[in-house]
């Protein structure tokens, strides 16, 4: 595509999001496949925002036949479609949101005999969502899911409660996209064309003008090598009589000869910004605790011909870091603005940018050759470069992501922390489930049966802890609970249906850093609380 | 609690919302009191959402989905295709249609007992008579001028009594809704007890604005050329006519803007340019994703439930979220300013030395309220007379010779009463001017 060319009519219509996560994000998302099992309001509004930015296909599977009360909660259901198939209908309605998603459906067998039979292909799809599925089925699903190292995501909603649970075998995060980083100048630690490049400039040969348009990249640089030849240091000001000797440099440095008594007034805006940008410029350069974790990885060490390519652009990366690198990383290679003319600005750009080239294609070579190590360099080099390229300007924020399988969560029960028992009283719930399957509280028309509820519950939650004494905050969340009988509120779906699909859209695009490994939504206070189970 | 007896079909389809709204339980609102008619009164309370787009798509199937039936809806929108990826209402073929009906359309045809009144029309069409029909006002909107303006005029709405107390049945809660990538917050307001949106205006990120001497003589960034090329080299050109003006959505005109950006970009050796990036700086695009609205419009939908019905505590008062790292939700109360000019029922009153020029006035007026375009009348010697008014070019002609003179030339006189109109308020702000002779230090209170 040119330059100017008009984007064509998808790039129009997924404009929006594809300035969040790229073209190529875009090509995953529109390459995955999901699995969904339990077309309930949860199910159908996690699919909606993923259908909506154009995931390539899903699967519903549900054996359940549309009832009214779906009608009173479901926003892809009809009370014309009363008793017909839940999975087929929501799958129309949901396919009619973006013809260009792909979607089929499995009603019967019901998911329990599908699992029964195991003859169903789960390996089809990149990642597997549950809603509201009883905790039975569930273990064994998750299970079977975890030995494929197929990643699921088990979400639930009871009344204004809402958790989503993360259970992943391995997730690389490529592209973090940190909201507020440092940049990644290095003046402690200086490119060599960067200093020369400083050395070049003479405060005392500098004009008017030029003093005026000095980047004060370049003032922080020069007004350390004065500091440290003063002071005799071969590092960073720290202390705070240190920063105002350095401040004091700065100051004497903002003087030009050529300056007269109406400019004393004048603010030298680039002085002001060298000032101001201090605390993000004098930073130690290090490798990030991140980076750092995964040199150490057992996957990073001990590669085989069957690890991913992730492991070997770090292993290649922790090779730069060891040699070229002298400790670091490579360049990154932005420079963000600062006030200055033109030319000054681009030239800084360029050792930037030329640096972080220089480093790229090293990590790029010590790849190729880990790669005829080990056997794996194969006909798709043509991408390697771009990939490293990518890998190189994240380096710092590269993670992997690795949950815990779900297991019987009994050993939780007394937590204490406020959230975390709206957990356990619905791990609880599901207990009940099992014993009288239905849940507590679910049946409106009979008082008396609240209450027998209500106790039935707490007594089971007596039987799983080893306190004698229920806390008040757990009763009330237990009767709470009873009172919510299960109900699927449609504003609380809606939210825990918008996180899933965003925490499906970064697994599948390796994009932004997913929930690890449990939410908490809590719709009477709207908070939030992340927990590692 | 109460044990419900009819079992008729609507009861049946809302068996969700009923096991909340007939029992109580222990985060109940003390308000409340659990009851089978509580249904009914949801289905007949009154509700406006103002925005028929990212949110208000989202908020109207959340409210007619937790009971709601009397819903009016408003926005002075068509559908565009870019709108497509998250206003799940319209499909393609709705293209160039009204984005309030379309979306009304939907959601009588899915939700049967649902009944929602669509409005193509601006906020500022509808006057309080209007406005004060609705017991609650749910905002999806993408303008802080607009959100400002609502805030005002339901501030307006507000009664007190002899005893200057405020009332509080004349309260209208206003929800209000804001998304922008993955970030989003959400907020309840009730005049006069919580905080008001001109009360933390600093929550609202600030416009992005490139310094002219930047985009003039030292571009360094891409969008430095694409701002070179809309704000100096357009205007010069006129390269589509003489009184046209740039259309973002104009695929010639931002084909135009980018060769010539490419141009000063390939002088300077600036790169980055392409149809995309120009097209996000000239028309200030943020990003969006379906994702965001869901949630965003999914507490403003929970909150008010929770004010038609009690059932459940509000929350307090004001959530950030964010899920670029995990997830993140901040809730907490943000201060209500003791002298809020919109909601603290409090005068304005502006000191200033009788010989200070009215230009002065105005540009102290404009920085601390926050003013747009400001209109400035009073009434002297008992005719009403327009001090300042920028809206046409006559009338800014007419009143540009008052900026050069003096508060006491333009016949002002201590403790006279200045209104001033802006397209960030409802009504007009009234402003009591203390006017110190030219002896006394001329200080701005």
């Amino acid at each position: 595509m040119s330059k100017s060319s008009a984007p064509d009519k998808k790039q129009i219509q997924y404009d929006r999001q594809l300035r969040l996560w790229g073209d190529h994000g875009q090509n995953a998302l529109e390459s995955a496949r999901v699995c969904l099992i339990g077309a309930n309001t949860l199910g159908t509004e996690i699919l909606k925002a993923l259908v909506l930015p154009g995931l390539g296909s899903f699967t519903i599977i549900d054996h359940q036949l549309v009832t009214l009360a779906d009608c009173g909660s479901n926003f892809f259901v009809h009370p014309s479609k009363i008793d017909e198939s839940r999975a087929r209908i929501t799958c129309e309605f949901l396919t009619q949101l973006n013809p260009d998603v792909h979607g089929t459906y499995i009603d019967k067998p019901s998911i329990d005999d599908l699992l029964k039979q195991n003859t169903f292909n789960f390996s089809q799809f990149n990642i597997v969502i549950t809603a509201n599925l009883p905790m039975q089925t569930l273990s064994i699903l998750a299970n079977h899911l975890w030995t494929l190292k197929i990643p699921l995501i088990i979400a639930r909603t009871y009344g204004f409660i809402g958790t989503i649970r993360l259970q992943v075998f391995e997730h690389y995060v490529i592209e973090a996209h940190p909201d507020d980083t440092i940049p990644d100048l290095r003046l402690d630690r200086p490119l060599i064309t960067f200093s020369n490049y400083c050395n070049s400039i003479h405060f005392d040969c500098l004009t008017r003008e030029e003093h005026l348009h000095l980047p004060s990249l370049v003032i922080l640089f020069k007004t350390l090598q004065q500091w440290q030849k003063q002071y005799n240091r071969n590092d960073l000001p720290c202390t705070r009589i240190e920063k105002d000797e350095f401040k004091k440099i700065l100051e004497k440095f903002s003087h030009h000869s050529a300056y007269d008594i109406h400019d004393h007034n004048k603010s030298l805006e680039n002085f002001d910004e060298a000032k101001r940008t201090i605390p993000s410029r004098l930073i130690k350069t290090n490798l990030s605790s991140t980076i750092k974790e995964l040199f150490q990885d057992q996957s990073c060490l001990e590669l085989t011909n069957q690890t991913e390519i992730f492991w070997f652009i770090i292993h290649a990366l922790k090779l730069f870091t060891e040699n070229e690198g002298q400790g670091l990383l490579p360049v990154r290679g932005e420079v963000p603005d600062m006030i200055t003319n033109t030319n000054s600005y681009v030239k800084l750009v360029e050792i930037y940018q030329e640096q972080a080239k220089k480093d790229c294609e090293i990590v790029h070579n010590y790849l190729c050759d880990l790669l005829k190590k080990y056997n794996r360099l194969s006909n798709h080099n043509l991408n390697l470069h771009h990939l490293v390229q990518i890998y190189c300007k994240n380096a710092s924020f590269l993670k992997v992501l690795r949950t815990t399988a779900i297991k019987n969560e009994d050993d939780l029960i007394d937590k204490t922390e406020s959230d975390l028992s709206w957990y356990i009283g619905l791990h609880l719930c599901d207990i009940f489930y099992e014993k009288f399957h239905r849940y507590p509280g679910e049946c409106l028309l009979d008082e008396k049966q609240f209450d027998i509820d209500l106790d039935d519950l707490k007594q089971i939650s007596k039987q799983q802890s080893s306190k004698n004494i229920m806390s008040n905050n757990k009763q009330d969340i237990l009767e709470e609970l009873c009172r919510y009988g299960a109900s699927e509120l449609h504003s609380i779906a809606a939210f825990i249906g918008g996180c899933c699909a965003q925490e499906i859209i970064k697994l599948i695009t390796h994009q932004y850093v997913p929930v690890d490994n449990t939410l908490i939504y809590n719709g009477i206070q709207q908070a939030t609380s992340v927990f590692k189970l | 609690m109460v044990v419900p007896i009819d079992d008729s079909t609507t009861k049946k389809q809302w068996i969700h919302l009923r096991r909340i709204l007939e029992r109580a339980g222990p985060f109940k609102d003390p308000n409340f009191e659990p009851s089978t008619e509580l249904l009914s009164a949801i289905e007949s309370v009154k509700i406006l959402i103002i925005g028929a787009g990212g949110l208000g798509c989202e908020l109207l199937k959340d409210l007619a989905l937790m009971g709601f039936c009397q819903i009016d809806i408003i926005d002075m929108d068509t559908i565009d295709l870019a709108n497509l990826n998250r206003q799940f209402l319209f499909t393609k073929a709705d293209i160039g249609k009204s984005k309030a009906e379309v979306a009304a359309k939907f959601i009588m045809n899915r939700i049967p007992n649902c009944n929602v009144t669509p409005h193509m029309n601006k906020i500022q069409d509808f006057d309080a008579s209007f406005y004060s029909e609705f017991r609650i006002i749910v905002c999806g909107l993408d303008s802080v001028v607009a959100r400002r303006w609502i805030n005002s005029m339901l501030v307006s709405m507000l009664q007190y009594d002899e005893d200057n107390q405020l009332i509080p049945s004349s309260i209208i809660p206003m929800i209000d809704g804001g998304t922008e990538g993955f970030k989003g917050n959400a907020r309840v307001i009730m005049h006069g007890f919580t905080s008001c949106i001109e009360c933390t205006l600093d929550l609202f990120p600030p416009q992005v604005n490139f310094p002219q001497c930047t985009i003039a003589n030292n571009p360094r960034l891409p969008e430095h050329c694409v701002e070179w090329v809309t704000s100096i080299l357009w205007p010069k050109e006129k390269p589509f006519g003489q009184d046209i003006k740039i259309d973002g959505d104009n695929v010639e005109h931002i084909q135009w803007i980018v060769e010539h950006a490419t141009k000063r970009a390939n002088d300077h050796n600036i790169t980055g340019i392409n149809f995309r990036f120009t097209q996000g700086v000239v028309k200030r695009i943020i990003p969006a994703v379906a994702s965001t609205n869901a949630v965003i419009a999914s507490i403003c939908a929970t909150e008010v439930f929770k004010l038609a019905s009690s059932s459940v505590m509000l929350m307090n008062n004001y959530t950030m979220f964010n899920d670029i790292e995990g997830i993140y939700m901040l809730t907490y109360p943000p201060e209500k300013k003791e002298d809020c000019p919109i909601c603290s029922n409090v005068p304005i009153r502006i000191q200033m030395s009788e010989t200070s020029k009215f230009q002065e006035f105005i540009d102290l007026l404009i920085e601390k309220y926050h003013l747009i375009a400001p209109l400035i009348y009073t009434e002297i010697n008992g005719n009403s007379k327009t001090l300042y008014m920028t809206s046409t070019e006559q009338m800014s002609e007419a009143t540009k010779p008052h900026l050069k003179m003096t508060l006491q030339e333009l016949g002002l006189t201590n403790g006279a009463e200045l209104l001033v109109g802006d397209p960030a308020r409802a009504s007009s702000m009234r402003v009591i001017l203390t006017l110190t002779s030219s002896m006394e230090t001329s200080t701005a209170k």
